[in-house]
């Protein structure tokens, strides 16, 4: 009865949140379909349905139908906690597709392939590249209708396992990146949390732990993220994570403790960094100061050492000392080239090895205003990471431009787009407004052009949803986005 | 200027300091490439202040080079450190991927 009564409420509820329809075909019937708000509550109200039964009928039942009745309930908790660490092969792909059929649950076949590469993954049996290689056919690509909803969070998070897989790692870092920022709406938490957990285990097997920190700034909020971040920043000796309660404690929430233990004791092991030596001022106390930031590992030097360091090279180069210098040493070797031209090329090394050290480095909350040569260099990264940029998004498909059906292509190209504008929002956070004023009309273009001639609507609403964050409130075009956005949604 | 190009620094290559002399330079550039020639173990590589650097024939033609270039050579003076010793390296984590159940191959 119980049962009843919850499915003919979740029809009710369908119907009252309405069909969408799509465009007009080329000649046929419009084709129709639910928006995936829909597709959404329709499933967890079916797995709702479900586990009332098994309450409902606990004592009219027996065991097994009690049983089938919560697994159909609450699949992913079988599938998180039994199929995968079980690893056995086959079976979680199987249990996926039967569990979370199209019509209720949408992108059945990515989910199934996902479950199923992190099943194997457990235990590596069965990642002969031969065996993998049929999965990554038909994952990233429009379907029957003619759209992309059934590629989501975790169809691209298995493109991205199967990337990392065949050794491309710089492609399965953008793609995991754009799944673990992608709007719950369109991106399953397990995928965007395996997603997240994937990037910083990444950076920090391969001892790039200013990453974990940068990367640890964005995504679901999990336990696992604070403990890296924490443990991050301890290994980096960054003064401020040096409370051992702090470190112990989110270690204690995350999971796979045991795994995480020796990383735990590493940071635990960690001492402050001492603060690099400032002996005065002059040419001989910038050059100390800059080799001593420069042996630290990445990461390691503030963002106020280096300003304190651009300040010390910025009076050398106003005192006169190093034209001086160069002067006595052009008599010296009785040369003929020109002291300023000199002074000027080593400014440039100055401006790029400020640069090198800026980049790993993480912003400080409140910024002092920083020397020029500091803001020279940031110039420098900027129009290093811009003009690659607007050169990606000028050629980015809009108006008119013929549809290609190349969705996987479309997905990764935005990947490349969001690495960049996150580099630039992450390193430079006090210039992101110039990422909207840059590119933003025309990556604008280019969602409302995937949504109106590729039909890929997810791709689209991941584009528009991007545009919503950077985008400034006074800007004519948000309310343009802001609709774009609903109707993607 | 990252620390790779500050490591290949002329004067750190063939071992002299900022107030080596045109001969000195020439006696030591092809001191070494002999030594490399004939294939003497001590000099395939050379302290800087980002720890050791392989050193191989091509660097020390190129060092020469660089060092016969009166305007080149004064700026390779100017980031000439005496500061020695292995700089700080973080070692990665080996066993990060298997704290998330992945014991596929690892990527680069």
């Amino acid at each position: 009865m119980y049962g009843l009564i919850a499915l003919l409420a979740v029809r009710a509820a369908v119907y009252a949140m309405g069909k969408r329809t799509g465009q007009t075909g080329g000649g046929g019937a419009p084709p129709s379909e639910y928006k995936p708000s829909v597709v959404r509550f329709t499933g967890l109200a079916v797995r709702a349905a479900f586990l009332v039964a098994a309450w409902a009928l606990r004592r009219d039942i027996a065991i097994e139908w009690l049983t089938a009745c919560i697994v159909c309930g609450l699949p992913g908790l079988v599938v998180e906690l039994l199929l995968i660490p079980a690893g056995i092969p086959h079976l979680t792909y199987y249990f996926t597709r039967s569990m979370y059929p199209f019509a209720i649950f949408g992108e059945p076949k990515g989910r199934a392939i996902f479950n199923e590469l992190r099943a194997r993954l457990r235990r590596g049996w069965l990642l002969d590249p031969e065996r993998i290689a049929r999965f990554g056919r038909d994952l990233v690509v429009f379907n029957n209708f003619g759209n992309d909803r059934t590629v989501g969070a975790a169809s691209l998070a298995a493109r991205a396992q199967l990337d990392a897989l065949s050794g491309d790692a710089e492609h399965a870092r953008e793609l995991f990146a754009l799944v673990q920022a992608m709007d719950w709406r369109h991106g399953s938490r397990a995928a965007r949390i395996y997603s997240q957990a994937w990037l910083l285990n990444d950076a920090a097997r391969r001892g790039a732990f200013h990453e974990v920190v940068r990367l640890s700034t964005h995504g679901p909020h999990t336990a696992r993220r604070w403990f890296m971040r924490a443990s991050a920043r301890r290994i980096l000796g960054c003064q401020a994570a040096f409370q051992d309660s702090k470190l112990v404690g989110s270690w204690l929430f995350s999971p796979a403790r045991r795994h995480t233990f020796g990383l735990l004791r590493r940071a635990l092991g960690t001492e402050p960094r001492p603060v690099p030596s400032r002996v005065g001022t002059g040419m001989a106390a910038a050059k100390r100061l800059s080799f001593e930031l420069m042996r630290l590992p990445k990461g390691a030097a503030t963002r106020n050492e280096i300003a304190e360091l651009a300040r010390i090279w910025q009076a050398v180069f106003d005192s006169g000392e190093l034209r001086q210098r160069l002067t006595e040493r052009k008599q010296a070797l009785a040369a003929s080239f020109e002291p300023e031209s000199v002074a000027a090329r080593f400014e440039r090394q100055i401006v790029a090895m400020l640069g090198e050290l800026v980049i790993p480095t993480a912003p400080p909350r409140d910024p002092e205003p920083y020397p020029l040569l500091l803001l020279s260099a940031m110039d420098r990264i900027q129009g290093d990471w811009f003009s690659e940029l607007e050169a990606l998004c000028r050629g980015l498909p809009r108006g008119n431009a013929n549809t290609t059906d190349d969705l996987e292509q479309h997905w990764r190209t935005w990947g490349r787009v969001r690495h960049l504008t996150g580099l630039l929002s992450d390193v430079l956070p006090e210039r992101a407004d110039w990422i909207f004023a840059s590119v933003g009309v025309q990556v604008l273009n280019h969602g409302s052009w995937l949504y109106n001639r590729e039909r890929a609507q997810t791709l689209a609403h991941d584009v528009f949803y991007f545009l919503l964050r950077i985008t400034p409130e006074s800007d004519v075009n948000r309310e343009t986005i802001v609709k774009n956005c609903r109707l993607s949604t | 200027m990252n620390d790779e190009e500050l490591a290949n620094n002329p004067f750190l290559v063939l071992e002299l300091t900022a107030e080596a002399t045109r001969a000195e330079v020439e006696r030591a550039g092809q001191k070494l490439l002999a030594q490399l020639a004939i294939g003497v173990s001590s000099v395939k590589s050379y302290q800087t202040p980002f720890g050791a650097r392989p050193r191989d024939e091509s660097k020390v033609r190129m060092a020469l080079s660089a060092l016969r270039d009166p305007e080149q050579r004064v700026l390779h003076e100017l980031w000439l450190s005496d500061l020695e010793g292995d700089p700080q390296v973080l070692l990665g984590w080996p066993s990060a991927f298997a704290s998330i159940g992945w014991r596929g191959p690892c990527t680069g």
